[in-house]
């Protein structure tokens, strides 16, 4: 509601819905909520946290196709206080894991349970060829944890976070601790997408989509997050091929982007997407979080809201809302002069990304 | 190393794709997927080889050698039966690089990628054999 309300819309012309996979509001549920007269599109995309880039692509898709005008793009969870996604299926519920092109019985009957333990491995690997510090993925979450520390809508807005106690905190699976993990939050953030025209004659300045992806790479796994392990390289993700797909849409390149919303369930998560989306060399995103590039007055002022490790946890959709805030000029960590802004979505199995900017 | 088990999550083993893998483990063979066409090997195992279409799939019989290609330490116990800390590990076959699979020690360790590993295999308590990986 309060998207409809800041765009100036009456919840009745909402014609288009798009959600995740993973959320347990239907459409149709939402629709009649909202007294939504004739609903014209409906979509869904994910798995999860891929999902958020792509369901405005989506919305884009069917407002350039004619199927739809006004499509409300939403995701809603109760992360702590519903579902958590950082427990394991105990065998009382799931006596034996795997089968149905899950392919979890490679995984899961050795422990290896979780997203969390998943990019454990991912950043161990990332030492292993890198030589990656706890100071540099430290670095991440103080940037991150900066930002929070602006704003007020933040689950971290009264936590600062040193260097020392990110170092003395406990760890969850190596190299990772506490502070490298995302937080678990009940919430729920959405956006309404229409026409340049329509969306000259709402409430809001409008904020253009300059180009939206997603990409799966080749030999894209089956399974929902595990076959990663299978990928030729588990430190370089279909991230690279989205990136590539991103610019070349949009006619631009990483030295034109102003900030970034970079989808961090894990501080490895961020920094491998600051080499694939080619901030820095492969290998270099460490040394680049180090040498503060992501603050404000680095060479890209990173995940402005906190992001997931700071502000909360929306699956990536709270990402998108700061990547407008930023062309809006309202963000508590505004970006001066911000012109264009860069969104992204989880990168296995298969990332979505956005890059947004003012209206023309 | 201790040959307490430390599999608890029994694993599907009669899944169409799958099966044959956990088939061949009950004999304490370790298998991969391989397309009698091209060679290729294909894990994780599909209906189809990825590289050339072809549905002629057999399961190879590999050494039961690799090498470690990264872990973790899980210190934060997420399930009541995988008490911490053990240590994950990610296997490259000696014999089909292209395959990696699961393993687990009790324990901490952070073995250098490259490190020498072996099959060790348990045996669950309804019968059901799994592969699981030791450090040489």
């Amino acid at each position: 509601m309060a998207a409809i309300e800041d765009a100036g819309l009456d919840p009745a012309e909402i014609d288009g819905i798009v959600r995740c996979d993973h959320d347990l509001v239907q459409h149709n549920a939402l629709a009649e909520t909202l007294g939504v007269r004739n609903l014209t599109y409906w979509g869904s995309t994910g798995p999860g946290g891929v999902a958020p880039c792509a369901m405005v692509g989506q919305a884009v898709a069917a407002i350039l196709s004619g199927l739809a005008t006004t499509v409300l793009v939403f995701r809603s969870l109760n992360g702590r206080s519903g579902r958590r996604f950082g427990l394991a299926p105990t065998a009382a519920s799931q006596p034996s894991v795997g089968g149905g092109m899950t392919y979890d019985e490679f995984f899961m009957p050795y422990g290896l349970l979780t997203a969390g333990q998943m990019f454990s491995l991912i950043a161990q690997r990332h030492v292993h060829e890198y030589g990656t510090t706890p100071e540099q993925f430290g670095s991440i979450a103080l940037a991150f944890r900066e930002m929070a520390n602006r704003n007020p809508r933040a689950q971290m807005y009264d936590r600062t976070l040193t260097m020392e106690q990110y170092l003395e905190s406990r760890m969850i699976a190596s190299p990772l601790r506490l502070y490298d993990f995302c937080l678990e939050t009940d919430g729920a953030a959405a956006l309404v997408v229409t026409s340049s025209d329509r969306a000259k004659d709402l409430r809001q300045a409008p904020v253009s989509i300059r180009a939206v992806c997603q990409s799966s790479g080749p030999n894209v796994q089956p399974g929902m997050q595990f076959g990663v392990m299978t990928r030729p390289s588990i430190t370089h993700l279909p991230s690279n091929e989205c990136a590539e797909v991103l610019y070349r849409t949009a006619g631009m390149g990483p030295a034109d982007i102003d900030v970034a919303q970079l989808y961090d369930c894990f501080s490895i998560t961020a920094l491998l997407q600051l080499e694939d989306y080619g901030f820095c060399k492969p290998g270099e995103g460490g040394p680049f979080a180090e040498a503060g590039e992501l603050a404000l007055g680095g060479a890209l002022p990173s995940n402005t809201s906190g992001g997931h490790m700071s502000e909360g946890y929306i699956h990536g959709m709270n990402h998108v809302l700061e990547g407008v805030r930023q062309i809006r000029g309202t963000s508590t960590s505004q970006v001066d002069d911000a012109e264009v802004s860069l969104v992204t979505s989880a990168p296995p199995p298969g990332p979505s990304a956005l890059i947004l900017t003012k209206a023309v | 190393m201790t040959e307490s088990n430390l599999v608890y999550l029994r694993p599907v083993t009669d899944d169409v794709d799958t099966g044959g893998f956990w088939a061949a483990a009950q004999q304490r063979r370790l298998v991969v997927q391989a397309c009698t066409n091209c060679g290729a090997v294909l894990h994780l195992p599909r209906p189809m080889c990825r590289v050339c279409h072809s549905f002629d799939l057999e399961w190879r019989e590999v050494a039961q050698h690799g090498t470690v290609y990264t872990s973790t330490i899980v210190e934060h116990q997420v399930h009541p039966n995988y008490p911490v800390p053990y240590t994950v590990l990610v296997i490259e076959l000696d014999d089909a690089p292209q395959a990696r699979l699961i393993g687990s020690i009790p324990g901490r360790m952070t073995p250098d990628a490259g490190t020498p590993a072996h099959v060790r295999w348990e045996t669950m308590p309804d019968g059901t054999i799994v592969p699981n990986w030791a450090l040489d």
